[in-house]
């Protein structure tokens, strides 16, 4: 009798550990669905982004310059003009107060390795420090 | 209002469908798009009305305009978190390809004329980096940007529960000499695009 009972549970447990990594994917293809959801608009599938009105992530020098300011700038948005390789950016970003830390570490770890980045890895705990110490313009 | 765009597109969707069922098209030759009535033996198609908005040149912008010209038009607004981005970022690959083509023109609408001033669109524009003459960014009359975004099958209002507050389709239309509606795409699908382009082909060859 225990012996089955533990057979069930343990076959529900693989169960759902299979529905579970069925769907919500690994950390990066998590990170590609909410770039696709709430980024890809603006900066575009191959992170390009627009001409001068919205600024690329793929290849860009404002990534590796800002990076203990981009968990903020996705969580509170952006407002000002930027440059990003040289060039002036100035269209507003909006904010995304929805997401959460995990969330938004998924998103960077995703832009910091698609097309042709290859920056490091970005965690969590990175994200919740910054997280808690945004500056106050982006409050 | 709403029924009667609803009614419009609903009319729009059954003419199209009969043209894609009934009548092949002539290879070579585009369809004309929308409504049309039979007057005396003539047949009366669907065209743009008058219309006369401001550009980000603070030029008047009327049918005049265009004359001789055909031309591709979309309905945006700058602040757009959605769709607009993906769709000016279709509408500047289209502008690419007839960049150096003078028989052809752009006329983009701003559905937010509260924000998207001539001077804002003027710094979008430039941004954007198009030659002005070639391609309008225009602003107007809420009612008569509303107005005239029914004639191109477009949908443009305000909505408050919209991101950004108003809701607006993200259609490429293509304009002949005659203001008649030729072609359309959704204007960010990338291989709606591609044909779209082609169909601007063709009727450059049938002008």
């Amino acid at each position: 009798m225990r012996i089955r009972l533990s057979i069930i549970i343990i076959g529900c447990l693989s169960i759902g550990f299979y529905w579970a990594s069925c769907s919500f994917g690994s950390k990066t293809e998590q990170g590609e669905f909410l770039y696709n959801k709430y980024c890809e608009n603006c900066h575009m599938a191959n992170g390009e982004g627009l001409a001068e009105l919205y600024p690329p992530l793929n290849n860009s020098d404002y990534l590796v310059l800002n990076r203990n300011e981009l968990a903020c700038q996705i969580r509170h948005g952006l407002k000002g003009p930027i440059i990003v390789n040289d060039i002036e950016y100035d269209m507003a970003m909006p904010s995304n107060q929805n997401l959460t830390e995990v969330e938004i570490n998924n998103i960077l770890n995703y832009i910091y390795t698609a097309w042709n980045n290859n920056l490091p890895a970005s965690n969590v705990e990175e994200v919740k420090q910054q997280l808690s110490t945004c500056p106050k313009r982006y409050e | 209002m709403v029924q009667l765009m609803v009614n419009r597109i609903l009319i729009f969707f059954l003419i199209l469908g009969w043209f894609s069922c009934s009548q092949p098209q002539t290879p070579g030759k585009l369809p004309v798009i929308g409504e049309r009535e039979i007057v005396n033996g003539d047949t009366l198609y669907h065209t743009i009305p008058d219309f006369e908005f401001v550009d980000q040149d603070s030029l008047t912008i009327t049918k005049e305009t265009f004359k001789d010209k055909i031309y591709v038009a979309d309905f945006f607004f700058i602040s757009c978190p959605t769709i607009c981005p993906k769709v000016k970022a279709q509408m500047k690959r289209v502008y690419d390809q007839y960049e150096n083509d003078d028989r052809i023109m752009f006329l983009s609408h701003t559905v937010d004329v509260k924000y998207d001033t001539v001077p804002a669109l003027k710094r979008y524009a430039e941004k954007l980096g198009i030659d002005h003459k070639k391609w309008k960014f225009v602003t107007g009359n809420k009612e008569d940007i509303y107005g005239i975004a029914d004639d191109y099958f477009s949908v443009a209002m305000e909505d408050k529960n919209a991101p950004g507050g108003f809701d607006h389709s993200g259609r490429l239309l293509l304009i002949d000499k005659k203001f008649r509606i030729r072609s359309f795409c959704n204007g960010t699908e990338s291989d709606e695009v591609d044909g779209f382009i082609k169909d601007i082909s063709t009727l450059l060859d049938e002008n």
